[in-house]
Parts: structure tokens; sequence; C-alpha cells
């Protein structure tokens, strides 16, 4: 009874109070707007709490930005809301477009709803409650990733420290503390890796559901969720052929990812028909001034193949340039973790992760690419926070393996407390 | 114990691949076509398009070069020839213009006030360079291009060595070609191996100096310890910053020897004395060679260097997170194309020279985290000494210059055998991680040849 209240208590910790922890203090220290979207992020989650949405051409709304100037004025300058007088400026930025009506609604009505619960707290603004949301997300994540990687045989010791380890992620942290769809990452990340942990039980159609509306939500949350579905997809087709020959592993794997893809087309297509300006033009106003005059030069396609492995570092914001400098370590680890299990090539779980998780951010890198250059005649390939939601099964291979000796188990939690304080001071001292 | 991510191969092919005669062919050709034929062409071709001088000191290390070919060596203070002076108009450093051919700068125009500051460096790269130039001069009119020629002898040198440590550790040829596939695709090692400067000997002294440690441990003669420990001091007279390498053999012994479980304190003593003696002859080396290069100096160290870091940021103190945020920059090595040269700004290689990396470390990092075997303990000290080298480089380059940042992530190219090694353990006999590791290099070595024709 002890051992069980025991063990609950640490899951509860390494699953629910690290990770509101580390949002609340990010959230507490950190008072700036994001310079990733974050006003027209606000904007949306503004009318998700009105039942509502944005549609490509509508513009900010006046109460959000004169939020959003009263939150830079307070920041820069140290004055209070409300003694001054906001000044009436241009638009933050894209002509005032609240140009994040190009994502799914989901991730925006659940935040909405979620801030009836952060508004009872000590957050007092509808910024700050906005951005606590991100706690349920990151736990979520979490507890998801925690179960998901119990069901691949990892001991409690073992997933609790990989979830610590990825709690930490200046990627993550900088995400889950601002209001942003990226906030999901690891909630879609884990929720697939957890869907595909029953299918691997069960391959039968009913696994194949579970995975395939799992990927429809988690892309629906963010499109570029999608990442996942296919390293998924890739890991079901390889580790399920020896154990149900070719053509069940393959539409194991397509099944997923073809409704994935084809709710991102068909949320597209909806976003274009619901537009009260042509989207090219609102994405010009964000865009334009980084478009690439000239054609398009091959060589560059190959210069953001890399930008996804960089995923866990990836944020300098919030946590300062000390602790994402030192995150780079945790980086190395990570990739070299799964790309030493994938070089091995064995038909293990672990190694099928590992090629399959390194392989996906490569080619996402590559891919991204090419999409920005067609869609927006852009060049220079994804940010690096674009490959977050594979971070769940890029540590398939770090967890099962940790889970084999004392040592292997000391040496993960060794790794994820170094990240843990190190981005705890990183928070504190960036303010 | 060993863990699943590093578990050495079950599924070993039986065929002796070394003693039959088609494997023997192959063998061969893999090794002539990575060992010479890719080094030669890539090295030629930056040496001959690139007209500019590296902004990393290259016209100095030629000056340095140029004496040595008339039995000199420069003192500290000493400024550069007229002739190199010359080479500077015409070339200009880096895409600065300083002069022109028809107009050469005087020598105190050139930066620096025209110091050779590379008078700072031993004599050991230079002598064996200008030895090959008298070969490679007969390829090239010029001085500097024949001087960049002999890079190909360092890079080839480097690579066959690697080759021959990795089948002397029981690699098989087919992890053998991959991994010095993916050495040599390198982009900062080859325009490093372009250029006339002691960083070119860095991939050579590393699998030197990784061959020297896998000879000791706590039970090795003391004739074996002393040979080793004098060869890592000769090392410090090529090129001082291979120190790092020292410190990782250093490491790699203590790390095996703790694998074997030391049953006496006698032999965990001798052990710590194995370890410790090239440590301390490769430092008794550098101080040494710092005495004497202060003696001969017709201007004190300090006054040289206020002159050369002039326009550096200068540092006041250093704070822990200023020293941590650089933690990584040593990682950055073998993937680094933007320090200021041919394949600077080159859009092919830089994307997957960063995969190429992550292949290069998958081992020790895995094996650090997660605990490994024997095999993987060279890899592991070199991630070791790079993470804690590079803090303790931003401390030391305080406290010697005066200046901000650290020592450059270059320096750590001394490392790539380390790294390479633990590699050639993990896929030998793994056709899969054979094939990926290949692949990856096959693009980045075309990659590499796109981008210096390009230049």
């Amino acid at each position: 009874m002890f051992r069980r209240f025991l063990l609950l208590s640490f899951v509860a910790v390494v699953t629910i109070v690290l990770p509101a922890g580390i949002v609340a203090l990010a959230v507490q220290q950190d008072p700036g707007l994001s310079a990733l979207d974050e006003v027209a992020h606000l904007d949306y989650l503004d009318r998700a709490g009105d039942r509502s949405f944005p549609r490509m051409g509508d513009v900010v709304s006046d109460e959000v930005a004169r939020t959003a100037r009263c939150r830079s004025v307070e920041t820069e300058q140290g004055v209070a809301c409300g003694d001054v007088v906001i000044p009436d400026g241009p638009p933050v930025v894209a002509d005032g477009y609240s140009y994040e009506a190009q994502h799914p609604p989901l991730y925006y009505w659940i935040s909405a709803g979620l801030q009836n619960v952060t508004r009872i707290g000590p957050g007092d603004n509808f910024i700050t409650t906005g951005r606590l949301t991100g706690a349920f997300w990151l736990s979520g994540g979490a507890i998801m990733l925690f179960l998901a990687l119990r069901r691949l045989g990892v001991t409690n010791a073992a997933a609790g420290a990989v979830c610590t380890f990825l709690t930490f992620s200046p990627g993550l942290v900088v995400s889950a503390s601002k209001v942003t769809n990226d906030a999901t990452s690891l909630f879609g990340g884990a929720a697939i890796l957890l869907a595909y942990t029953e299918l691997r039980r069960r391959p039968t159609a009913a696994g194949i559901a579970v995975l395939t509306a799992t990927s429809i939500v988690a892309v629906l949350l963010k499109p570029v969720n999608i990442l996942t579905v296919g390293a998924i997809a890739l890991m079901a087709s390889v580790e399920l052929l020896s154990r149900v020959g070719w053509r069940r592993a393959l539409v194991c794997g397509a099944t997923p990812a073809a409704f994935a893809v084809a709710t991102v087309v068909a949320w597209q297509a909806l976003v274009e028909a619901m537009a009260v300006v042509e989207v090219d033009v609102v994405m010009d106003a964000l865009l334009g001034f980084k478009k690439h005059s000239d054609g398009p030069p091959f060589g560059r396609f190959f210069l953001s193949s890399a930008n996804l492995l960089a995923a866990y570092d990836s944020g300098r914001s919030v946590v300062g340039p000390g602790a994402a400098g030192f995150a780079t370590i945790g980086r190395v680890a990570l990739l070299g973790t799964a790309a030493a299990a994938g070089l091995t090539g064995r038909r293990t779980v672990a190694a099928i992760a590992g090629a399959a998780s390194v392989a996906t951010l490569v080619v996402g890198g590559f891919a991204f690419n090419v999409q920005f250059w067609l869609s927006f005649g852009l060049l220079g390939g994804p940010a690096p926070r674009y490959g977050l939601s594979l971070l769940p099964v890029l540590a398939v291979p770090m967890a099962i393996a940790g889970s084999r000796s004392r040592r292997s188990v000391v040496g993960l939690w060794t790794l994820a407390s170094a990240m843990g304080v190190s981005t705890v001071l990183g928070v504190v001292l960036a303010s | 114990m060993t863990t699943d991510v590093t578990e050495p191969a079950t599924d070993r092919p039986t065929p002796d691949e070394d003693t039959t005669s088609g494997p023997r062919r192959v063998a061969v050709s893999l090794f002539l076509l990575l060992v010479f034929a890719f080094p030669t062409v890539t090295v030629t071709i930056l040496a001959n398009d690139v007209e500019t001088f590296s902004v990393l000191d290259e016209y100095p290390h030629v000056d340095v070069l140029r004496r040595v070919e008339d039995r000199s060596y420069p003192r500290l203070g000493e400024r550069i020839l007229g002739e190199t002076a010359a080479d500077v108009g015409c070339r200009g450093i880096g895409y600065r213009e300083v002069g022109t051919c028809d107009d050469p700068p005087p020598v105190e125009r050139v930066d620096a006030t025209g110091y050779n500051f590379q008078a700072q460096q031993p004599p050991g790269y230079y002598i064996p360079t200008a030895m090959v130039r008298q070969v490679t001069k007969l390829f090239a009119d010029d001085f500097v291009t024949s001087a960049r020629l002999t890079g190909i002898f360092w890079l080839s040198g480097g690579l066959a060595a690697l080759w021959f440590l990795l089948g002397h550790l029981g690699v098989s040829l087919g992890a053998r070609a991959g991994v010095v596939a993916l050495v040599a695709a390198s982009p900062l090692l080859l325009y490093q191996s372009a250029t006339v400067t002691n960083d070119a000997s860095l991939l050579l002294l590393g699998v030197a100096l990784v061959f020297g440690g896998s000879l000791l441990d706590a039970r090795s003669s003391w004739w074996r310890v002393l040979a080793v420990g004098s060869f890592a001091a000769l090392a410090m007279l090529v090129k001082p910053t291979a120190l790092l390498a020292v410190g990782a053999v250093s490491l790699a012994v203590v790390l095996r020897g703790l694998h074997d479980r030391p049953r006496s304190l006698r032999m965990l003593g001798r052990l710590a004395l194995v370890a410790a003696i090239p440590s301390v002859f490769a430092l008794g080396a550098v101080v040494g060679w710092e005495s004497v290069r202060d003696a001969r100096a017709v201007t004190p160290f300090d006054e040289v260097f206020d002159v050369v870091l002039g326009s550096a940021p200068e540092s006041d103190s250093v704070t822990l997170g200023e020293a941590v945020e650089l933690s990584g920059r040593f990682l950055g090595a073998y993937s680094n194309t933007t320090q200021g040269g041919a394949l600077n700004d080159r859009d092919y290689t830089s994307g997957l020279a960063q995969v190429g990396f992550v292949l290069l470390i998958a081992g020790p990092a895995a094996a650090l985290v997660l605990g490994g075997d024997e095999k993987s303990v060279f890899g592991v000290s070199a991630l070791v000494v790079a993470v804690v080298g590079a803090i303790v480089s931003v401390y030391q380059y305080h406290s010697t210059y005066a200046i901000e940042g650290g020592a450059p992530g270059r320096y750590a190219l001394v490392l790539i055998p380390f790294f390479a090694v633990s590699l050639g353990h993990l896929v030998t006999h793994r056709r899969f991680g054979v094939a990926a590791i290949t692949g990856v290099a096959g693009a980045l070595m075309a990659a590499d040849v796109v981008s210096a024709l390009a230049f």
C-alpha cells in the first residue's frame, strides 16, 4: 500500500508537479510577448472564448491589440497597465491580420475552456491565464508519455527520468509558457505514441482506428504534428512486418498517415473557403519581407535538412542563452541514443523508433523547406520547434535502454536533473 | 553492463573478408578512393579556386613556412616578410582587400601592424610541410597554392592512419569504409586541409593519440608508457591544442581500466599513473615551448596579442552562465561550415554535415548517458573532454588574452578520430548501420565537391 502511494506520488511529481511548476515559473518570470506570433494566437484564443474562431483576413481585435501593447509597455517601461494612455500604434505585424486563422480551432477551444480553471489561480489577466493553460498541455503530454513508455516495457524510474528530461527541454518550456498551439507538441506526440502502443499490442482494425483517430486529433491541434504521424507510420510498417505480414503492416502504417494528410488538406481547403481576404494576401503581409525573389536554389533545400534536429534546445527567449547553450548536451544525448539504436538495424522497437524518428526529422526538414518554397516563396526551412512533437518517439530508445541497468537509470536521472537545474536557473536568471 | 543501444552485433557474417582476393580488391579500391582520390580532388580544387587567404590566420602561417624553408624561425614581435605582404596584397584576407597586386601594402599596414603572431606556434607542423612542399611545388606555380596542396599529405595521412587503426581494432571492412568516408566528408576538416595552418595536422595527431591510448593499460610496461607519453609531448610541438586529445586519451585509459575492475589499490594507483603520464608529458611540452617562445621573443607576448586581439570583445570577468552557454561549441567541429572559408555559405553541405555529426557521436552519446562497454571509452572520453574543454577554454581565453568567447570550435577536430573509433565498433558487421553512414557520407562528399566547384 505504502509502495503504491510512493509510486503514485513519484508519477504525480514527474508528470504533473514538475511540468506545471516550470510552466508557472516561466509565465511568472517572462511577461514579455513572444515574437513567435503570440498576438495572433491571443486573438484566436480570445475569439475561441466566445465560441468562435477567426477567418483568414479578419484583423486582430482592438481589445487584444490594446492588451498586447499594454503588456509591452508594462514590460519595457515598468509602467502598470491602466495608469497610462496606451498609444494607438500601427498593428504589430502582418498589417494587423489575425493570421493564425490558418490553424484549426481545436487547441484554442480547449485552451479557452481551460482558462476557466487557470482563472481561479493568481493569474489575473487574459494573457497570463491563457499562458497557464500550457501547464495542462505539458502535464497531459507527460502523463501520456509516461503511460506509453510503461506500455513499451520501460521501468517507472526510467520513464520518470525521460519525462523529466523532456519537460525541461527549452523548446517545450518556451512553447508551453506562451499562448501558441506549439504548446500541444508533447501532448500530440505522446498521444500518437500511446495510441501506437495499443496498435502494436493488437494490430487489428480497432487498433488502427485508435491510432487513426488520435492522429487526426493531433494534426487538428497543430498540423505540423503530422511529422510524428509520419514517424509512427514508418515504425508501424517496419515493426509489424514480421508479425502480421506486409499487407497488414502497410495498412497499419498507411491508414493513420493517409487520414492525417487528408485532414490537413481538408482544413486548408476550409481555410480558403472561409477566408474573407485571400490567403495569399494575408500570408504575403506576414511573410512578404522574407520572400526570395530568385529561382529556387536547389542547394538551399539541403540547408534546412538539419533544422528539426535542434528541436530539443530550440528556445532561447524564456530560458536565456546559458541554459539554451547547455541544452545542446541534452540534444546530443537524445539524438545520439536514437541514432545509435537506429544504426544497429535491429527489429526492436527501440531501434525502429530511433531510425524512424531521426530519419523523419531529416526528411521533414527538407520537405518543409520545399513546401514553404512552393507555398510562400520562402527559403530557410522550418523553425526547429516544428520538430518538438517528435521528441517522445525520439526518446523511446533512451527510455528502453535506460531500463536495462542501475547504471543506465542513474545516467538518465543525472542527465534529466542537469537539464532541469539548468533550465530552472536559466528561466530565473534570464528575466 | 551493455545496454540495448550499444549492444554488439550477434549476427556476424562468417566469410573472412580480408583473406579472399575479391574482398581484398574491394578493400584496396575503397582505400584508394576514400583515402587518396577524394582528398586529392577536393583539396586540389579548394587550393586552386580559393583565391583569398583564410581569415583563420593563413598568411602568418604561410610566412612561418617561408622562413622555415629559409632555415630560420620567426620570433614573437617580428613582422611578416615583404613577400608575404605582397601575397596579402594580391589575394586579400577573406572578403577584405588589403592593397592590390600592383600596389602591395607595406608590412606594417597588414593586420596587427604586420606582426607574425603565429610565431607563437611550435615548428612541428611547418618542418614536414616544408619538406612535402618540395614535391607539391612541382604541381603549382605559386608558393601559397603549393603550400596548401601539402594538406593532401596531412589529410590522406590522417585518413590512412584511421583506416589502419580501425582495422587494428577489429572493425569490419564495410564499417571501416563508411566511417572513413564520413570523416573525410567533414567540411571543416576539408577546408582546414586546404589551408596553410597547423590545424591540418589535427586528424593525423588524433588518430595517432587514439592508437597510443589503445596500447595503454594498468599492466603496460613503463617503456611503453614513456613512449606514448613522449609521443604526446611531440604532438604538442605540432599543434598545442591537440592537448584536448591527450586529455581524452588519459580519461579513456582510466575508464577502460575501471571496466577491468582493478583488484588492488596498487593496481588502481598504477592505472592512474599510466593514464596521467601522457597528459603530464604533453603539458610539460606546452609549457616548455612557451618558455622557449617567450625567451626568443623580441616583443613580449602580451604586447603582441594586445595588438592582434585589439578588436576582439574584451572580457572583464567570466560568469558561469557565459561559460556554460558555449559548452556545446566543440561539438560543432565536424559540421562547421561557417568558419571563414571556401565552404562558407554553401547550402548543400551545412545540413548534411549536421546529420553526419549526429551519426558520428551516436555511440558515445548513448554510452555516456546509459553506459557502454570498453569499446566506447574513446568516444565517451572525447565527449566529456569536448564539453568540459569548451567551458574551461572560456576561462583560459579570459585569463590569457582577456577576451570573451573561448577557443574556436575547430580545435576539436582532433577529437573526430575518437568518435570514429566508437562509431566503427557500433556499426561493425551491421549492414543497416553501414548503409546509413555510407549514404550520408556519400551525399556529403558529393555536396563538398559541388560546393568546392561552385566557389
